[in-house]
């Protein structure tokens, strides 16, 4: 169908009305980046939410409330911690620089390993509760790699159409110096490039986890996949893959 | 807190501050349980789709920019989506829509749709269509329905079908034209 037969059925798409056939066509269409049916598509999104509103107004009970923000509440003493962590370490060691200007530099130097610390601290919890959520979700699918080999790594891959895919792995080593693990998607398409998937490390331990949060095309992907790359990433895989998972959907 | 207002809350949903989240409720919470309990019709399971939803938001919170997008648009996507796939999965039937709640589709856009009299609009608005151009829109918003389910569902032309949803969504954009 050409933009303008499409135009018709935005809003449709929008609402999920389309047979599958239809609401495909058009995902195919947006996949090919056409900035004309991206902002009609948006523009419908909008008309469609708005019919919410034309659901009679009920008062959700006063439990609710509590109910969801308790639900998001467990983390906040970890995270309060490590506020109340940062904030005394920051005021004792400006104290200490104030009193031993001598000292300020090297106390300056262990107050960024501290929010250095924080940082990475915050940055895994993120991971590890995108990764659950994930791993939760009841349509999300688990694949295996690794298994039937003889050699490492080994390990398993979940993957979402809205999710995106989650990747724990075993028995990968540590990328050498200069170098760094990338993941792929592998489409389907004869011809069509793999599409990268975000950088990640393995631990000394050989252990690794990387979330990639985008969505994915689950029927037109064929594969997941890691290769070795140069520090910084490449635009396409430049070396064997070291980890393929066929997608099998 | 008019929902244009949602820079600060969502800044607090990416530092992961649950105060945040209890901000983004009490600007949502009663549109969305009202969404949610129009679809499924059900007390009980409206809270446990309620609290899925926010827990969407948090988790999601982080890819959204709400000074050049819609915030509530995002949200009541979601929350129609949980909603629909708990009626449909209830009825063993496929939803094929998740990936529209991307809170990319709802960034670079013109303005907040959702005003202050957004609801009026709409109401007005659902005025104009026929009984059976309404009846089409909500069976599509509110049950999650294709065209040929709803053919089914009345024992209607799928065709017919197809003309009263076009005409019912022209009129809704002519309607809310001045919105986006």
């Amino acid at each position: 169908m050409s933009c303008q037969e499409l135009r018709e059925l935005y809003e449709l798409y929008a609402l999920g009305a389309l047979e599958a056939p239809e609401h495909r066509e058009i995902d195919e269409h947006l996949a090919r980046n056409c900035p004309q049916c991206a902002a009609g598509v948006k523009r419908a999104g909008l008309l469609a939410a708005s019919l919410a509103f034309s659901a009679p107004a009920v008062e959700p009970p006063g439990r609710l409330k509590k109910r969801v923000v308790a639900s998001v509440t467990p983390a906040a003493p970890k995270a309060a911690w490590l506020i109340f962590a940062w904030a005394t370490a920051a005021a004792v060691l400006l104290a200490a620089a104030l009193w031993y200007g001598a000292a300020a530099r090297r106390l300056e130097t262990q107050l960024t390993q501290v929010r250095t610390l924080h940082g990475e601290l915050e940055a895994r919890n993120r991971l590890f509760v995108d990764a659950l959520a994930l791993v939760n979700l009841p349509d999300a699918r688990q694949l295996v790699f690794g298994g039937a080999d003889p050699l490492p790594p080994r390990g398993r891959i979940w993957v979402h159409p809205q999710r995106g895919v989650l990747l724990l792995a075993a028995r990968l080593p540590a990328a050498p110096a200069g170098k760094i693990y990338e993941m792929w998607i592998v489409p389907k398409a004869a011809g069509a490039k793999p599409r990268p998937a975000g950088l990640f490390q393995s631990s000394q331990a050989g252990e690794a986890t990387h979330v990639w949060a985008e969505p994915l095309d689950l029927a037109g992907t064929a594969a997941i996949a890691v290769t070795l790359e140069p520090e910084g990433g490449a635009p396409e895989p430049t070396s064997t893959p070291i980890i393929v998972a066929a997608a099998g959907l | 807190m008019l929902v244009a207002d949602c820079s600060g809350v969502f800044e607090g949903l990416r530092r992961r501050d649950p105060q945040a989240m209890a901000q983004l409720y009490e600007t949502f919470g009663r549109l969305v349980y009202s969404l949610i309990y129009r679809i499924v019709e059900d007390p009980g399971v409206a809270e446990d789709l309620v609290q899925e939803t926010f827990l969407r938001l948090w988790n999601q919170a982080h890819r959204f920019k709400p000074e050049r997008g819609s915030p509530s648009a995002w949200v009541l996507t979601v929350a129609r989506n949980r909603a629909i796939d708990w009626k449909r999965s209830a009825a063993g039937k496929s939803w094929e829509s998740y990936e529209l709640e991307d809170p990319a589709h709802f960034t670079d856009l013109e303005a907040e749709l959702i005003q202050s009299d957004q609801a009026s609009r709409v109401r007005r608005a659902m005025e104009k269509l026929n009984d059976k151009q309404r009846g089409v829109i909500e069976m599509a918003y509110f049950e999650g329905l294709t065209q040929s389910e709803m053919a089914e569902r009345t024992g209607q032309p799928l065709g017919t079908i197809k003309t009263w949803a076009r005409a019912a969504l022209q009129t809704l954009r002519q309607e809310l034209a001045g919105a986006s």
